[in-house]
């Protein structure tokens, strides 16, 4: 059993992110890096310690090529070929076309994946939104929705699908959180209307006037060959969950006792070539409009390597732990998913609640590898992993993205507790009567 | 003088408004060149008119110098300062960026009292200007209540000042022809005044006001012709939220609001509607309520609220001619228009 002390660096990281930037922002922004590191070799040297060096190096090696590398390969992939897509045009950012634009946004998702539809349109939001100075509530509303709930509807939308996919779930079972995913969209999007509209007056009542002078409103889609690049590597995601089945990609590079399996390795190279060949075929310019720079994803790999590993024994106490929990019932299931995949990676917390639903006995509904899990609980597990990834800036991927990028970009973001009371206040409502409507 | 040895001696002399408003134009000018070095579509910290955002800066560093609005909209400037690629600018800009941060961390806690509550509006102020300045224009708005006269007013007043006067229907008319001019750019043909329409299609309606709703799209125009009419001529508009479009855009100018008791007025309507008493009271609510709607929508301001105003009269005190008068006085210009 790993000590509970051990998750000490986790809880230690995750409050340098959250309150360093507030009050030694300077040094903060220099000194990342170094205290990653230190919070890292604080778990990384008593674990070493109390479970011996090779536990400790394989739970390292294994948490930094399986885990760490393609999601962060993934991000970095994405991050460079939307960054070479220029939506121009002159759309106004105003409550209706936002709400339009988040509604269409968190659809894609599911087609995309939410990194890939976050990356996409952040910038055009952004840009629509130039004119007004109250913006970073459609930053947060644009990661509740296009970020994270909207990839809940296939296997490509969010990794926690993907693995239930891979462990039986059929491709189109997704669908059945659709009614979910439309109703939490009708309350959010009702609500982010309101509160833009609120915001939009204020900018009006200030002065702030958009510029509606052309003639009409011209849409340009600068770089548009790179939607070619983000289905290129929409189909190594898929094929890194599909290509497992084939025996002879099996196997993969052994690393000591660590297996980097084949299907992650080709995943991988297929990213790197859609970036590598995104950047060959798109002309600077469009990035220098797009304002791209490598600040924002620099800063997610440095943070979330330190967060990958130091919340390794936070996984595996969840996963000695889970099981044994007595957690039987959908709400249950809902919450406890959605509660932990707001701090530690959504997928493994997916796959130990999975796992725990296959254990159960049922003897009706989806024939998993795990085992038979009813609907209402699988619907349960998936939407607590999914929605829930929007409870803090680590909760998902793109998260922390969206977040550097609109901070480059002249929009005020707030600080991690900051950003927690907005989802409190917004998604744990919503949450609530999910619970009552859906899970009980 | 030294802005990184600023200290709070130096800053509780009159002189130091001069240095607030200096370090505000410094981080606005830092904000605009690094702006401009990184060519960017996607925005900056400081949206708008120039002028405007300094003024708010200076506010900021004079009411609240320690706060976590300055530090991070000034930390915002660092963010984007870290994106510039080329290394020797890059140095500049962060050379330039630690001065600043080094001057609001020296900045003492506060600037003493002042006078004016708010300074923008009194130094808007057409009786103030026209003091000073012989080359400022002319433009007095007026808000009015349903039945108050307002608009007479208003149109007598023009007619004594011999300046062009406007209104809500005009302002309709020179924003339709505006649409329709857009309409028959689009088209790449030449518009033709004399039957040539604004076209009302759902699709050219949503791409000739960018996704904006009509109304709001109309304001933003209105706005926009408002502030151009006031660098070309002396003027009189009425209603149209002209006032706060008009202090928004630093532009000087004198509100006026004109009401009257709620009985007088609708008599008023009466007799020139020949309409009956219930009816001409529903018609002046009606009116009012929109208006109000209409004021608070725009400016967030309660409308006909006394202090959003240079002067209120009212109008049944005075009748149509001494309000003119009355006004005229205000603002200098009794019985000697020099036109």
């Amino acid at each position: 059993m790993i000590p509970i002390w051990l998750c000490i660096p986790f809880a230690g990281l995750l409050l340098c992110v959250a309150i360093l930037p507030l009050v030694k922002g300077e040094w903060w922004e220099s000194h990342q890096p170094w205290v990653v590191a230190f919070w890292s070799l604080l778990f990384i040297i008593p674990f070493a310690f109390t479970q011996g060096f090779e536990v400790a190096s394989e739970t390292i090696v294994e948490c930094i090529f399986n885990d760490y590398l393609t999601f962060i390969i993934l991000l970095f992939g994405l991050f460079c070929v939307a960054g070479n897509i220029s939506v121009e045009g002159d759309l106004v950012g105003s409550p209706r076309v936002n709400t339009l634009i988040l509604g269409i946004g968190t659809l894609l998702s599911s087609i995309i994946g939410t990194t890939g539809a976050s990356m996409l349109l952040i910038r055009p939001i952004i840009k629509m939104n130039s004119w007004r100075t109250r913006r970073s509530h459609i930053m947060i509303f644009f990661i509740f929705l296009i970020s994270n709930m909207g990839g809940c509807l296939t296997p490509i939308g969010d990794p926690p699908l993907l693995m239930g996919f891979m462990r039986g779930v059929p491709f189109e079972w997704s669908l059945n959180l659709l009614p979910v995913l439309l109703f939490n969209m009708v309350i959010l999007l009702t609500v982010f209307y309101f509160l833009d509209r609120d915001n939009y007056r204020k900018d009006i009542a200030e002065g702030n006037m958009p510029d509606i002078s052309k003639a009409g409103t011209e849409f340009k889609f600068l770089g548009a060959h790179n939607i070619l690049f983000i289905l290129m590597i929409v189909v190594a995601v898929v094929l890194s969950g599909s290509l497992t089945n084939v025996p002879a990609l099996n196997n993969g590079l052994h690393i000591g006792n660590v297996v980097f399996p084949f299907t992650s390795i080709i995943e991988i190279a297929i990213i790197l070539i859609a970036a590598f060949l995104s950047f060959k075929t798109t002309s600077k310019d469009i990035r220098v409009k797009n304002h791209f720079g490598w600040g924002a994803i620099k800063e997610v790999a440095v943070l979330f390597i330190g967060i990958f590993i130091t919340m390794q024994p936070a996984l595996m106490i969840l996963k000695s732990v889970g099981p044994n929990l007595g957690i039987t019932k959908a709400w249950q299931m809902f919450w406890t998913t959605g509660a932990l995949s707001s701090f530690l990676d959504n997928t493994p917390t997916y796959l130990v609640f999975f796992t725990t639903a296959g254990t159960l006995g049922f003897t009706s509904g989806i024939a998993t590898t795990a085992g038979i899990i009813t609907t209402k609980i699988l619907m349960a597990i998936s939407c607590g992993a999914v929605f829930m990834g929007a409870g803090t800036y680590i909760g998902n991927a793109p998260n922390f993205m969206v977040k550097s990028i609109a901070h480059e970009n002249g929009i005020r973001m707030p600080g991690f507790f900051g950003y927690m009371l907005w989802s409190v206040c917004f998604l744990v409502p919503v949450f609530l009567l999910d619970t009552l409507i859906f899970f009980l | 003088m030294n802005n990184s040895n600023i200290n709070t001696e130096n800053l509780d002399k009159p002189k130091n408004e001069i240095s607030a408003y200096d370090i505000a134009v410094k981080i606005y000018n830092l904000d605009t060149r690094i702006y401009e070095h990184i060519g960017s579509d996607l925005g900056r910290v400081f949206i708008g008119d120039a002028d405007k955002c300094i003024e708010k800066l200076r506010k900021l560093i004079r009411t609240n110098p320690h706060s976590y609005l300055l530090r991070s909209e000034v930390a915002l400037i660092g963010n984007m300062a870290r994106t510039v690629k080329d290394k020797s600018e890059k140095r500049k800009f962060m050379t330039e960026y630690n001065e600043i941060l080094k001057i609001i961390t020296n900045l003492p806690d506060g600037f003493g009292t002042v006078d004016i509550l708010d300074e923008v509006a009194g130094e808007l102020n057409v009786s103030n200007l026209q003091a000073h300045h012989d080359n400022n224009r002319m433009i007095i708005c007026i808000s009015r209540t349903e039945g108050s006269a307002g608009t007479d007013i208003g149109f007598a007043l023009a007619d004594h000042l011999r300046v062009n006067y406007y209104d809500a229907e005009i302002f309709k008319d020179f924003v339709d022809r505006r649409d329709a001019e857009k309409d028959a750019k689009w088209e790449s043909r030449k518009i033709d005044l004399s039957h040539d329409t604004v076209n009302n299609t759902g699709t050219r309606r949503f791409s000739r006001n960018h996704g904006l709703p009509k109304r709001d799209a109309d304001f933003f125009n209105q706005s926009e012709l408002l502030c151009e009419l006031a660098e070309q001529e002396d003027f009189i508009v009425i209603g149209r939220c002209a006032d706060v479009i008009l202090k928004n855009n630093n532009i000087p100018h004198i509100s006026v609001f004109i009401t009257a008791p709620v009985e007088q007025r609708a008599r008023r309507i009466m007799e020139l509607e020949h309409i009956p008493y219930k009816k001409a009271l529903k018609r002046l609510l009606k009116y009012d309520n929109k208006r109000e709607k209409y004021y608070r929508y725009f400016t967030r301001k309660i409308w006909g609220q006394v202090y959003n105003y240079d002067l209120c009269i009212n109008s049944a005190s005075y009748g149509i001619d001494e309000a003119v008068n009355l006004i005229l006085r205000v603002i200098n210009k009794e019985g000697k228009p020099n036109y």
